[in-house]
């Protein structure tokens, strides 16, 4: 293929891409967001952003009430470097929502005997029912990702998961479960500061290990290991979507901006009741034991 | 990284039915060849697919890689790509009920 053929086809490419994007909401160049301009007070900022993730919260709710109106089954993939933002978005999105039919699956090393079973089965168990948002924090994509680049996996079983990862999602989705993938986007400073910033505060060290350490030894092989991972699982029943999340709180209105505009829900939220006059009857006869024969909690505050 | 005459290289050669991967040694027949048009980087070997894939025009040809994993990922993307063409025809064919003239879009 010639050079000039080549550039045209990769510009028609790139064409579909920006439509795809145009339609889920067109993009505000970092200059244009209220969130980074300079001009704009920090406190006003904040506001901004408070403001704008309880708009999303309130669609949120709508979402699930849809969700479980018309016995959808949702699950939203997260994935991305260690420290990428992937559990602060999952955080807000989960925040409002109803837990019954809401879940967070984030599923640790795999047991011994989990070892030997077929490798997406303990991930099918986690599966929503009709109704439900599963949210997986890190999921089946460990196997082109962490596995991958720290030798958990054999090169076989790594070429086996690219080639069933596909099929087994196309198979979810022909059984009515609706399948989104975000991958969060940080750089190598972003990062590398937001691992210090977990060294130095004592309520997010538990977000390190050892294996993340390692982890940030292995940057340009994460880095392959997530471009063969997108070009391989990128499918047209399941995409992937890249937040850029060097900016966490950009990162977590524009990822819940996207997936509301993915979905096409409508609000069926139960209409706003009237509480009705107690009946007085209710309360007759009752008298409430001793306080003394109860532990309370101390009132410290 | 330079391609040198002294690695071996890897094509793969793409036509309607399939897709085949090999090894060519240094000092065997098409390793010249192979060795001017080498394809050194993953990044490359991703481009050219993605651009062979919005032309439109069919993947069939001789391509060569410095390294088996860039040949191999080539070779299966083309390969998934046309599973998943057979996966979407067997889905129209599944879904067809009758009400239109053929399952074909």
């Amino acid at each position: 293929m010639g050079k000039r053929k080549k550039a045209k086809a990769n510009k028609q490419a790139a064409g579909k891409a920006q439509a795809r994007n145009a339609a889920l909401g067109a993009a505000v160049p970092d200059s244009q967001s209220p969130l980074t301009d300079p001009k704009i007070k920090k406190k006003d900022r904040n506001k901004f952003y408070e403001d704008e993730l309880r708009r999303q919260h309130i669609e949120l709710v709508k979402l699930q009430e849809w969700v479980k109106h018309e016995s959808r089954k949702i699950v939203l993939i997260f994935e991305g470097r260690d420290a990428a933002g992937k559990g602060g978005v999952i955080k807000r999105i989960v925040e409002p929502l109803n837990p019954r039919s809401c879940r967070v699956v984030a599923l640790g090393t795999p047991s011994e005997r989990q070892k030997t079973e077929w490798y997406f089965q303990r991930y099918t168990a986690q599966l929503p029912a009709a109704g439900e948002l599963v949210l997986f924090d890190r999921s089946w994509y460990n196997r082109a990702g962490v596995e991958r680049v720290m030798g958990f996996c054999s090169d076989a079983e790594y070429w086996e998961f690219l080639r069933s990862c596909p099929a087994f999602e196309r198979m979810l989705v022909r059984s009515g479960i609706t399948i989104v993938k975000y991958w969060f986007s940080v750089s190598d400073e972003e990062q590398e500061r937001r691992f210090k910033s977990r060294v130095e505060d004592p309520t997010k060290r538990w977000k390190l290990s050892p294996m993340d350490m390692e982890a940030r030894n292995q940057w340009q092989a994460y880095s392959r290991a997530k471009d063969d991972m997108l070009v391989h699982t990128d499918i047209e029943q399941a995409r992937w979507y890249v937040v850029n999340s060097d900016d966490k709180k950009r990162a977590r209105l524009n990822c819940i901006a996207h997936l509301l505009k993915l979905m096409p829900y409508k609000d069926v939220t139960p209409k706003k009741m009237k509480l009705p006059k107690r009946k007085p009857e209710l309360r007759e006869g009752y008298a409430r034991p001793p306080l003394e024969t109860q532990n309370f909690v101390p009132e410290i505050y | 990284m330079a391609a040198t005459d002294s690695a071996p290289l890897y094509s793969v050669t793409i036509d309607a039915k399939r897709v085949a991967l090999r090894k060519i040694e240094p000092g065997r027949a098409g390793y010249r060849k192979a060795l001017k048009e080498v394809i050194l980087r993953q990044r490359d070997a991703l481009e050219l697919y993605q651009s062979l894939k919005a032309a439109g025009k069919g993947f069939d040809g001789v391509y060569s890689f410095q390294f088996l994993h860039t040949a191999k990922t080539f070779a299966m993307l083309r390969l998934e790509a046309m599973e998943h063409a057979i996966q979407d025809n067997l889905d129209e064919v599944q879904a067809y009920d009758g009400t239109t003239k053929s399952s074909s879009r």
